[in-house]
């Protein structure tokens, strides 16, 4: 068969022509495009935790007739960390009574190597301070659900002729916090009262 | 008319002629058995697409801390009779009635889910899995469950460290939608 140019043109027209109606016809067609689709609810509870903490053990420090010459009875101050995480204390004192000023009365603390504090302040491993600028605590992590014992001495560091009769009443406030965050909790103590004895010459 | 066209034509006609000239000479009758039977019962039924959640349990009682992680297992199941693959189609929180708390808290915490490996929810979410914060939506998981089949997953919860003091003791549902497309 001969095949003219023109013919051969007509024929590449009439393939192009159908190869596009294939194509349009299927692509219309939208067959196995569809898919099924499902879903399901479910509630998801979430909880934050809450920092909780407890002081007992500072109305030990309540000392009568408090000396300048040496502490008064150590006393044993327990921190519990009420919470399920690791924490770090610190603490600070307000003043609701007295004319004592705070920075006269020296406040020393130190962690015991049993559960009870000894009678004597030891001469090693103490942090030292007054009411007004108060010690550091142990930088000790206090676990979850468990506490830590303090010892804690103060002794009166001015003049007792000047201050006879006079007093002081404290309120510790405990804070515990993360390492890491802004979350805190904070307690206060049972509060504390130092006295110095009258002059006996006085009227 | 080309000659082309010309050729194609006379083609044509030739070979219609030849057909009926052969079916004309085959002569007889043309009679066609024909039978009819029906099928009793017959009923086509179409498939479905269905799935259920079974869990999480015990999240709620976790309590979370800045930068902890609270987790627990759940199932998804799938009752209908293709197979699925899933996918998070949202997860969402207090709406912005909500007390602030509570808003703090939800847009403190990422949610990590993904295929339970047989090694526990206490591992780290794997990399196949999904993480977002709360209202994220439609992130394809690598999960593919085929039907009748229930595939153990994890859900995690995660407090951002720097989560704010004010969402301390504060709980709340989430609400977590997993979709299933028909593989």
């Amino acid at each position: 068969m001969i095949i003219s140019p023109r013919s051969s043109s007509t024929r590449t027209l009439v393939v192009i022509s159908l190869s596009l109606s294939v194509i349009l016809l299927l692509t219309g067609t939208g067959v196995a495009t569809a898919r099924w689709i499902i879903a399901a609810i479910t509630t998801v509870p979430v909880t934050a935790g809450e920092l909780t903490t407890e002081v007992t053990g500072t109305v030990g420090l309540d000392a009568l007739d408090i000396s300048n010459d040496q502490y008064t009875t150590p006393a044993t101050l327990t921190f519990y960390n009420s919470s399920t995480v690791s924490v770090h204390y610190t603490w600070e004192f307000s003043f609701s009574s007295g004319t004592l000023d705070p920075a006269t009365i020296a406040l020393t603390v130190w962690e015991p190597t049993g559960t009870s504090c000894p009678t004597t302040v030891p001469d090693t491993g103490t942090f030292a301070g007054t009411l007004a600028a108060p010690p550091s605590l142990p930088a000790t992590a206090i676990s979850g659900q468990s506490g830590m014992v303090v010892c804690a001495a103060t002794r009166f560091l001015g003049s007792i002729a000047e201050v006879a009769g006079g007093s002081l009443t404290t309120t510790p406030t405990v804070t515990a916090d993360l390492t890491t965050g802004t979350w805190t909790a904070t307690v206060s103590g049972d509060s504390f009262t130092h006295t110095i004895a009258s002059d006996p010459l006085s009227p | 008319m080309t000659s082309w066209s010309s050729h194609l034509i006379k083609t044509s006609v030739i070979l219609a002629a030849v057909v009926t000239l052969a079916i004309s000479v085959t002569g007889g009758t043309y009679a066609l058995w024909h039978a009819q039977v029906s099928l009793p019962g017959a009923v086509i039924t179409a498939g479905h697409a269905s799935l259920n959640i079974d869990g999480p349990y015990g999240l709620g009682s976790e309590q979370l801390y800045p930068g902890q992680t609270a987790s627990a297992p759940f199932a998804v199941t799938n009752t209908g009779t293709v197979p699925l693959a899933l996918r998070v189609d949202s997860l969402t929180g207090p709406d912005e009635q909500a007390p602030l708390d509570q808003q703090d808290f939800t847009r403190s915490l990422t949610v990590h889910i993904w295929a339970h490996t047989g090694e526990g929810c206490t591992t780290a979410p794997s990399e196949l899995g999904w993480s977002g914060a709360v209202g994220s939506f439609s992130e394809k998981l690598v999960i593919v469950v085929d039907k009748g089949m229930t595939q153990p997953m994890c859900l995690a919860a995660t407090l951002d460290t720097q989560a704010p003091a004010t969402v301390q003791g504060v709980s709340l549902d989430l609400q977590l939608t997993v979709g299933g497309v028909q593989q």
